[in-house]
């Protein structure tokens, strides 16, 4: 089974060809406009969605804008990265996963999760960049589009299971049914795609994050709080949600308030809503 | 009391925060995936009114301006606003005088703390139940069960679903 799934991994279609190339300028150390229009002109939906952006009412303008360079220069690359990996995802990540039997998919938990983490950044003992933390997050989950399939009618004796604690989480229980879990199968996504490495990393070790070597682990401490924030304020994303236990040394790597728990809960929320009722009213997806 | 069926239209959806009253038979007031956060059902018996709302956090001293335009977002504020809104319908609006039920309040395995906002949650409601000397008529709260909940206008009947378990009710 384990091969089978392996194999698989080989065959997935990726995102897209422009996010991925601006996930490599947004890790690069020089990212100019110049590159960033590149990928844009020759992406309609991108293209569409940039001058969509920047004709709304949020920007006033008297005289429309036309021109990919003009959009650039004002949104900025920080901004379209974040809607490039939200049009993307939603795309990959919004469809159903019958196997965790979640109808909507996991696209909302997984952006939640992402705004988050980049929130989360704020607090990390070592430094870590929050645009980083956003992809990470919003990518933790991918392996689960791969076991999804393999998983078939598992939920329900899954559950059971964990409830009797005869597995301590999730993520157990899909190692001893298939002998990989949505972690280790999402890490070998990644490196497929050639992701960066601390993207492979915070997506293997999201549910363990103890266990990631000590380079990386404040990114995937901070992946692995943001699931749980994710998961606590709407819980949305299948038969596994909330069935995942949290590392209590997150201490060590964020320093944290309850106070400033609940103020992410908040902005997660309040993001939410905001681009919920863009993708509506732009029908994005 | 299992209802017979539950209509797919007629629905009336809340989300993180908001809240909703009515008082015609034929709708059913339904909140998706409550992970940590609470759902208060309140019945009118006299009146047939049905009331519910998505509790997030607390306490409106978290974020006092979030208290104007998302009142039932915290516990504090979101249970008096569902009495008004229930007044709304016709309800007289006094909690004493409703059936409470519960649902919600869950957590993440091992949280604790901060990360245990459910408890938190269903502590703050419970403290101002106390406060009006009423209790739940029913009440499905904590573990790490993530719960969509329906309440049916027409019975008072509230059911519980989440992927991998089957159906319950309140």
């Amino acid at each position: 089974m384990r091969q089978d799934i392996m194999d698989m991994i080989k065959n997935m279609p990726h995102f897209s060809d422009s996010l991925f190339k601006l996930m490599k300028l947004g890790d690069g150390a020089e990212c100019s406009a110049d590159s960033v229009i590149d990928v844009i002109k020759y992406d309609d939906r991108l293209t569409a969605l940039v001058l969509k952006m920047v004709n709304s009412a949020d920007f006033g303008l008297r005289v429309p804008v036309d021109s990919v360079k003009a959009a650039v220069t004002m949104l900025g690359f920080k901004r379209i990265y974040e809607v490039a990996q939200e049009v993307y995802t939603k795309m990959y990540l919004g469809k159903p996963l019958n196997g965790y039997e979640s109808a909507s998919g996991i696209w909302q938990h997984s952006v939640r999760t992402a705004i988050a983490s980049a929130e989360l950044a704020f607090f990390a003992k070592t430094p870590i960049d929050g645009e980083k933390a956003f992809t990470a997050g919003i990518l933790h989950d991918i392996g689960k589009s791969v076991l999804s399939e393999f998983l078939g009618s598992t939920a329900t004796q899954f559950v059971a299971a964990i409830d009797k604690e005869k597995y301590k989480d999730y993520l157990e229980a899909e190692d001893a049914s298939l002998g990989t879990n949505h972690s280790e199968v999402g890490e070998a996504l990644a490196r497929e795609w050639h992701l960066p490495e601390y993207i492979c990393q915070s997506i293997k070790y999201h549910h363990r994050p103890s266990e990631a070597p000590e380079e990386y682990r404040a990114y995937a401490f901070t992946i692995h709080l943001g699931d749980i924030i994710a998961m606590l304020s709407c819980s949305d994303q299948g038969a596994d949600a909330l069935l995942y236990a949290v590392d209590e040394a997150y201490n060590d790597y964020l320093v944290i308030s309850d106070v400033a728990i609940y103020s992410i809960v908040m902005e997660v929320d309040d993001q939410m809503d905001k681009l919920n009722k863009g993708f509506s009213k732009n029908d994005a997806s | 009391m299992i209802p017979s069926a539950f209509s797919k239209s007629n629905v009336l959806m809340i989300g993180i925060g908001e809240l909703a009253a009515s008082g015609d038979p034929a709708f059913e007031i339904k909140t998706m995936a409550l992970g940590s956060c609470v759902s208060v059902i309140l019945l009118d018996p006299k009146r047939k009114i049905g009331g519910m709302v998505h509790i997030a956090l607390p306490d409106s001293n978290l974020q006092v301006s979030r208290r104007v335009f998302k009142p039932g977002y915290f516990a504090d504020t979101g249970v008096p606003a569902l009495l008004a809104e229930m007044k709304k319908c016709g309800s007289t609006g006094i909690l004493q005088e409703m059936y409470i039920k519960l649902a919600g309040g869950a957590k993440v395995i091992k949280a604790e703390g901060a990360l245990d906002i459910g408890h938190r949650n269903i502590e703050a409601v419970k403290q101002i139940m106390a406060a009006s000397r009423v209790h739940p008529v029913s009440h499905d709260v904590g573990g790490c069960i993530s719960r969509t909940v329906s309440l049916e206008i027409k019975s008072g009947t509230v059911r519980l679903s989440c992927p991998g378990r089957e159906d319950w009710f309140i």
